[in-house]
């Protein structure tokens, strides 16, 4: 259903050097379905997540929407696509705006596009079913932001987020700041969510856990590259970073590791990092497939 | 062991659109000197506000009655320049949202660098040298490329490590840290986690709330739960995840992903708050007759307590 292909971003901070923060990414999604994005902060998850949505230019790639092609369209015809893709974003204290009342912000999307407002219903019953949805009190909504704790703002995010029924979801980290039970309901209302409205998640997490329970397929990211994705990869490990995050316990008593030196220019991302490491991974190694899985590393078998 | 900082029925109500919200209703806890105690709990249960109100940080719209009493001093009672004068360097407060509490127009170095030159070092050339040594703490690297960044170009895990070497910049005695792990990866957590061990190796007392309970296990010496407005259980840290008492806190840890994630069922209402019965009972599948008066906070032994009636 979207698919991004080739997809890097590099900024280009003035008087610094450049950030390649998403790196030649092929990326697919398919209706319904539910893909779990892992990866350490800053490997470039969140700024991914924007380039599906188009909302910066990527520097190379392209982005499918329903087999039409994203990358060349003007803001006018985007805007119509993107009520078709939600994100709710890993902070929602800034994803609402702070001097308008919570159930404003909800019911902006209907400002926005009118004609998305089912036949003869008025903006008042919308919210109050989609307030019943998510699990919130009319009263909280009319509330503003900063008067409401995190569960209860991040609930009201994703009430905007489902108003206009998407076909898609994005959730970057949706549960990192809310407690473990909140964490559960508000999962378990995007998966009812997806049964009831059919759309697809892209559940962007640090928690390995939740990436295990929710997603159909997982995607390790590591230094603006996806290195290895597929169904069991939290399982079944391959990929030298994969087995290194999972094999991480709760105690955080395990020593970090430094980079070893810098990354020659060319070579694979994790090559500072990598125990396994041969002079081939000088190269940066394609995305292959092998058996259940896609993964970017020399040490695994040609298929 | 000698309480450092302590709340005797503290209440913090927020007004607002018409409403009351008794965000903190009736806690006393008392924190032991160089003693890590981790406050866990429901969203909206008032941890961020107890952490604010125990620095004396709240908002105008609220009212704020009990004692908070840090070596002795109530804070309440104190003028705002008094307070500020503790809060820089005896009490640190690490916020919980990391996007707004960095100043967009500043650079990290600098904000970071702000708290060591009001009370630790005059010298900027040797504020900037700890700053790079901060950085380099919470793994900001390289330091030297980082220190002059402004706070858009940093993801939310760095920004995060940021507000934690701000928070300790001024070398507090308490460190209060809300949410410090919220929204970084495991290695990061990590690093957040060998941090705070390394504050607490030299004897700062912390407070820190947290969701993750993982992390509570590692780094805590007691936990406290919290919901609606109330400590519902207070525990040494082993016992307690070897076996939580309130029937909230098993539902916690039932909800883990590990567990099978499931949530409790029912959600808080702000009118639990007053018909005068335990706060959990509409959600509590233990609740009895007795129950519709609420309990106290039982003292169980020295430094552990719980409030349900299935402990009396
Ligand atoms: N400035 C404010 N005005 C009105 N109500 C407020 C204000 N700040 C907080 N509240 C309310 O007080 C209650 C407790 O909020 P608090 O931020 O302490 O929750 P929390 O336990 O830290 O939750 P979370 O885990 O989601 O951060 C909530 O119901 C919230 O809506
Ligand atoms: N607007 C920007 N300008 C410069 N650098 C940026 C910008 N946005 C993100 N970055 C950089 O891109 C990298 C990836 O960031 P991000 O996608 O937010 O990471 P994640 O979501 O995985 O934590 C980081 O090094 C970050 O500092
Ligand atoms: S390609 Fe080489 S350096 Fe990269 S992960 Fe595989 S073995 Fe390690
Ligand atoms: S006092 Fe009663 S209702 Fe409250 S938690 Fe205990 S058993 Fe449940
Ligand atoms: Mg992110
Ligand atoms: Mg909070």
């Amino acid at each position: 259903m979207i698919e991004g292909r080739g997809l890097t971003k590099i900024f280009n901070p003035p008087g610094k050097n450049r950030i390649i923060a998403v790196d030649g990414v092929d990326i697919q999604i398919n209706t319904g379905e539910t893909l779990a994005l892992v990866g350490e902060s800053g490997c470039g998850k969140s700024t991914l997540s924007r380039l599906l949505l188009l909302l910066i230019p990527p520097t190379s790639g392209e982005v499918f929407f329903e087999g039409q092609n994203l990358t060349g369209l003007n803001e006018k015809k985007l805007r119509l696509i993107r009520r078709k893709i939600q994100i709710v974003h890993q902070q929602p204290e800034s994803a609402l705006n702070p001097r308008w009342k919570v159930a404003d912000s909800i019911c902006e999307p209907f400002r926005i596009h009118p004609d998305a407002l089912p036949h003869g219903r008025q903006v008042g019953e919308e919210l109050e079913k989609l307030l019943g949805l998510v699990g919130l009190e009319p009263e909280q909504a009319s509330r503003y932001p900063h008067q409401l704790s995190g569960g209860e703002l991040q609930r009201a995010v994703i009430a905007r987020a489902i108003a206009l029924e998407p076909a898609l979801i994005i959730c970057d980290e949706p549960t990192s700041m809310l407690d473990v039970s909140t964490q559960a309901a508000i999962v378990r209302l995007l998966q009812s969510l997806q049964q009831k409205l059919g759309c697809a998640l892209l559940f962007i997490t640090h928690d390995q856990g939740l990436a295990h329970m929710i997603g159909d397929r997982t995607a390790i990211m590591f230094g603006g590259q996806v290195v290895e994705e597929g169904k069991g990869v939290l399982d079944r490990p391959l990929h030298p970073f994969t087995r290194r995050i999972t094999s991480i316990s709760d105690s955080c008593t395990l020593p970090l590791t430094e980079p070893q030196g810098v990354r020659p220019p060319g070579s694979c991302v994790y090559y500072q990092f990598c125990p396994k490491k041969t002079e081939k991974c000088l190269h940066n190694p394609e995305m292959r497939e092998y058996k259940d899985r896609r993964m970017r590393c020399h040490k695994i078998p040609h298929a | 062991m000698d309480t450092i900082l302590e709340a005797q029925k503290l209440h913090v109500h927020f007004f607002a659109s018409g409403n009351v919200t008794r965000a903190v209703d009736g806690v006393d806890i008392s924190i032991r000197e160089s003693e890590t105690l981790a406050v866990i709990g429901e969203s909206g249960s008032g941890k961020s506000v107890l952490g604010l109100a125990l620095l004396g940080l709240l908002p105008a719209n609220c009212t704020v009655a009990g004692i908070v009493r840090y070596r002795g001093t109530d804070l309440l009672t104190l003028s705002e320049r008094e307070l500020e004068t503790i809060r820089g360097s005896k009490l640190a407060w690490v916020p919980q949202n990391p996007a707004g509490a960095m100043n967009p127009s500043m650079t990290v170095g600098a904000q970071i660098g702000e708290p060591i030159y009001l009370h630790v070092e005059k010298n900027r050339s040797i504020v900037r040298k700890k700053v790079l040594e901060l950085l380099q703490f919470v793994r900001i690297t390289p330091p030297e490329e980082r220190i002059d960044s402004y706070p858009y170009s940093f993801s939310g895990g760095m920004l995060q490590r940021s507000l934690v070497a701000m928070g300790i910049a001024g070398l507090p005695e308490v460190l209060i840290a809300d949410e410090p792990t919220k929204g970084i990866d495991i290695m990061n957590r990590q690093s957040v986690s060998a941090l705070l061990r390394a504050l607490r190796e030299k004897g700062i007392t912390l407070l820190v709330i947290t969701h993750d309970l993982s992390f509570a296990r590692s780094l805590a010496d007691r936990i406290a739960v919290m919901y609606s407005g109330r400590i519902m259980e207070i525990r040494e840290k082993e016992s307690f995840f070897n076996g939580p008492l309130h029937p909230y806190a098993r539902g916690m840890l039932l909800s883990l992903p590990e567990n099978g994630l499931h949530p409790i069922s029912g959600r808080t209402r702000e009118s639990d708050k007053y018909d005068g019965g335990c706060r959990f009972r509409s959600r509590c599948t233990y609740a009895i007759e007795r129950c519709r008066v609420e309990p106290p906070l039982i003292t169980l032994q020295e430094g552990s307590a719980v409030r349900c009636w299935l402990y009396d």
